[in-house]
């Protein structure tokens, strides 16, 4: 259906640490290879919490386009060394489709990428497919999550370290992990004062050395403590805490209100599968590696032959958070594992990690949260959904009071309906708006968890639609559509055939 | 051993429906669904209610369906996002309007009110639709609802009504005794029955094959997509530019169109429903028919997999052979016409006849098709329908 289409050897997907280490390596073995990474992304996009959760408090300076290239750049050396070494790299430039051979698919002879910038979307073709797309922030709601200041870490770190356009100044932090303790530390070093790391576990979940730097330069750390709310009406003026016992719920008159301007979210993050779904590779469940994640062999090859996942988007563990290695060993293994098929002759064959632990999934701050700010808080900020509403099942919105019923709840449908998200998603829309269920699948899931078996193994997580950007009709419309396409085109079988003879 | 007075193959809206009014009228039924109930093409339709006017042989029966969609809300006991708003064929092209002028005919025998009208009328029933508008067929009859919230509606009331749904369940085999429906296989267990409904969509005629009834039916991947929620644009079920279109009550532009795909189906087995790079083709259309909206953002596409017959008109017929076997594939415009399809197949169920105008939908008119009519048509799988 598209007139033509350029081909590369490799495409990498990600100019993060694993991205461009593979697409350095694989640049170095002599392999045409092309990487595509959606930073710097426009202030649209990133208004749409996607990828990270960013927030509604975004400042205005990241619409300076050249402002923002030369942060983002001057803060990417590895980037900046595959241009030199002669890599073909796309920045400002999403992959918004994965489409491969597959059942019931005649069209689709070899794998290919949709692409697009800010002005027009095209396709283009690989031999072999490098995603590295990174880690998601996991996001657990409290009451006015919705303010400007609150946001992820990862959607935090980007903004502090890439695009220097964190405009907190005090700062509270929501899970002492080591993505929390890593917030922490960019933080401190780019001047912004650290409140306060609040954790409901009784102990730092981090690295010890890391956290006690932190102590030195002094952090508090607010243990067995979780979040009431955040305070403010039009942004966050601060955040209400309050001790927990040990079945996480709320201990009375321990509630103390702190001012800060903004709060991260760090429980948790998992891996950016949209693509790695979307590219028909295996998908299951590994809670020790963050949840619902690409299979991978040693050589980081996913169950489509020529798909390799490196970095976050394969699995996240806590020693990935800190240590970068891992994600470029396994960056390297994969290139190395191509360039053998390809005949070209690779002497090494570096050992990667797949093994670890992650803070995935958060259940204890789901069950603190689900204690302090029971039911009635959103889930879903696009479509407004509550707690409640997910449980209840009840229709949306836009409906009519009357229309609004609930119908039983979650049992009144089907087993497999009852841990089906999209089901699930259907009947509440939750997850159905523009951030395409980012900021609300991990919730929904562990709710619909809560109401199954307990287990999110036994959830059906969310199905991944293309676009998984959303784009325009006029950027993702092909500028090359062909004179037969449109000759051929057909509304429905009856309508422009007419009757066919029997 | 189970026993059920109506076993139904097929958890589809069809199956939904038609097992909603047997349940009422208080039959004991047995619904099998390969899969998940509704999660094949029912939940993925437009959301059209078409009073087939194109094709007059089914159209009292969609006008029936129409009756039915005024009250089903009240009748089920929950929302379908039914709106009544009409619909529109418009043609943008001098092609386009010479074929519609030739359609009106057809429609004109329907004694449906369709009007002809001009592009400037046209455009004051959807103001977004751009200045070479030459021309549309109106009515202000039929409308459309939201697929994935009617067929859970059927699915809630059928349950409520006493009837039961076995999900992940195949029907492997059809029992008969001395030329009469006397059971269904699946998997795990036999279901002591004298009346079976097939209406399992793409899987009609493999399932009507285990007892050697030729159901001629092709299968067809389609792909559809939504943009963002606008505000209020439109009301009618409209059909431009290559494209079917509605505007949902949540305020998305639910579009589909184009080229789709012939593929095989497995008895027991969900087909793959792959999107491809047609939607980009797909948004071009839509930005080309509403100008002002080229910058609205597409949110999600998705496919699904509808059945065909020869004629394109639906299928509704109780055999004689064997006795008690219902057959019923309604050709990829099942949603709309769910409410009184089901209705008919209850009556067929429960009476062995219908006053519902059905007549003329039985299998026997295809009593001289070609064998290889889907080679001789390229409705082969890998074919596009181009």
């Amino acid at each position: 259906m598209v007139g033509t289409m350029e081909k590369r050897q490799v495409i990498v997907v990600g100019g993060g640490v694993a991205g461009c280490t593979a697409a350095l390596e694989a640049a170095r073995l002599g392999l045409n290879v092309a990487l595509v990474d959606e930073h710097p992304q426009t202030l649209a996009t990133m208004s749409l919490d996607t990828p990270y959760f960013y927030g509604s408090g975004l400042p205005n300076i990241l619409s300076n386009r050249s402002l923002m290239a030369e942060s983002v750049f001057g803060a990417n050396e590895l980037l900046m060394q595959c241009v030199e070494e002669g890599v073909d790299v796309y920045t400002s430039t999403c992959v918004w489709g994965s489409y491969r051979p597959g059942d019931n698919n005649s069209q689709i002879h070899s794998g290919q990428l949709g692409l697009a910038d800010e002005k027009r979307s095209w396709m283009l073709e690989y031999d072999y497919l490098i995603l590295a797309p990174g880690a998601r922030d996991f996001v657990l709601s409290f009451a006015n999550w919705q303010l400007p200041g609150v946001f992820g870490a990862c959607g935090g770190s980007a903004l502090l370290d890439r695009y220097k356009a964190f405009e907190g100044q005090n700062l509270f932090i929501l899970g002492s992990g080591n993505w929390g303790l890593r917030m922490a530390k960019s933080a401190l070093e780019a001047g912004v004062a650290v409140l306060g790391i609040v954790d409901v576990a009784s102990q730092i979940q981090g690295d010890t050395q890391l956290a006690t730097e932190l102590q030195l330069a002094g952090v508090k750390f607010y243990l067995s403590h979780t979040i009431m709310r955040a305070n403010g009406k039009l942004k966050v003026e601060g955040i209400r805490l309050v001790r927990i016992n040990e079945n996480l719920a709320p201990i009375a008159d321990t509630e103390i209100d702190y001012s800060c301007d903004t709060i991260c979210m760090a429980y948790s993050a998992v891996p950016n599968t949209e693509l790695s779904a979307s590219s028909n590779c295996k998908i299951s469940f590994n809670a020790e590696l963050g949840g619902w994640i690409p299979e991978v062999n040693q050589d980081m090859r996913t169950s489509e032959n020529e798909v390799f996942v490196v970095g976050d988007g394969a699995f996240v563990t806590e020693a990935m958070v800190l240590d970068p290695t891992i994600a470029t060993r396994a960056a390297k293994r994969a290139v190395e594992a191509i360039a053998k098929e390809q005949g070209l002759n690779v002497t090494s064959t570096t050992e990667c990690v797949t093994t670890g632990s992650s803070l995935y999934p958060p259940t204890a701050w789901h069950q603190s949260l689900l204690n302090s700010g029971g039911l009635d808080v959103l889930v879903c900020q696009c479509e407004e959904v509550t707690r409640r509403e997910v449980l209840d099942l009840t229709p949306p919105k836009y409906l009519l009071p009357f229309d609004r019923k609930p119908n039983g709840g979650l049992a009144g449908l089907s087993i497999s309906g009852r841990t089906s998200q999209d089901l699930v998603k259907r009947l509440t829309r939750v997850g159905m708006g523009h951030c395409q269920g980012k900021r609300c699948r991990d919730q929904t899931a562990l709710l619909l968890a809560d109401n199954a078996s307990g287990q999110l193994s036994a959830i059906t997580p969310g199905s991944y639609r293309v676009p998984i950007r959303p784009l325009p009709l006029n950027v993702l419309w092909p500028e090359d559509e062909s004179e037969q396409t449109r000759r051929e085109w057909r509304t429905w079988i009856h309508a422009a055939d007419g009757i066919p003879e029997v | 051993m189970t026993t059920a007075d109506v076993v139904i193959i097929g958890g589809g809206i069809i199956g939904l429906s038609s097992g909603y009014w047997l349940a009422k009228a208080g039959a004991k039924v047995v619904i099998l669904e390969k899969g998940r109930v509704g999660w094949e093409a029912s939940s993925r339709a437009t959301g059209f209610l078409s009073l087939r006017g194109e094709q007059p042989l089914e159209s009292p029966l969609a006008v029936e369906a129409e009756r039915l969609w005024h009250t089903l809300d009240a009748e089920l006991g929950s929302p379908t996002e039914w709106n009544a708003g009409g619909r529109l064929w418009a043609a943008t092209t001098p092609e386009e309007w010479d074929e519609l002028q030739e359609t009106y005919k057809l429609f004109s025998e329907t004694g449906i009110p369709f009007r002809l009208i001009e592009g400037k009328e046209a455009r004051k029933i959807v103001p977004c639709l751009p200045e070479n508008v030459i021309g549309g067929i109106h009515t202000t009859r039929s409308g459309h609802a939201n697929p994935q919230r009617t067929t859970q509606a059927f699915a809630w009331a059928f349950v409520r009504h006493g009837g039961e749904i076995l999900e992940n369940t195949p029907a492997i085999g059809i029992v008969t005794k001395a030329g009469k429906v006397a059971g269904v296989k699946t998997p795990d267990l036999v279901i002591e029955t004298a009346t079976v409904v097939n209406c399992a969509g793409p899987q009609v005629g493999l399932v009507a094959e285990m007892v050697g009834v030729n159901v001629p039916v092709a299968a067809a991947r389609l792909e559809a997509m939504v943009t963002v929620p606008l505000p209020p644009l439109f009301q009618v079920a409209l059909v431009a530019h290559g494209l079917s279109l509605r505007q949902t009550r949540r305020g998305n532009i639910h579009f589909n169109g184009g080229p789709h795909e012939w593929i095989d189906v497995e008895l027991t087995k969900s087909p793959a429903k792959p999107n491809t790079p047609i939607i980009r083709n797909m948004a071009r259309r839509l930005a080309e028919l509403f100008p002002s909206l080229a910058n609205v953002q597409v949110l999600r596409s998705w496919g699904g997999v509808v059945e065909m017959t020869p004629d394109v008109n639906c299928i509704i017929e109780r055999l004689d052979e064997p006795d008690g076997l219902i057959i019923a594939t309604t050709s990829g415009h099942g949603f709309g016409m769910a409410p009184s399809v089901g209705l008919a197949i209850s009556e067929l169920a429960l009476n062995g006849n219908t006053n519902l105008p059905i007549a003329s939908l039985g299998l026997a008119r295809f009593a001289k098709l070609d064998p290889m009519w889907k080679q001789r048509r390229n409705w082969t799988p890998g074919n596009y329908n181009t």
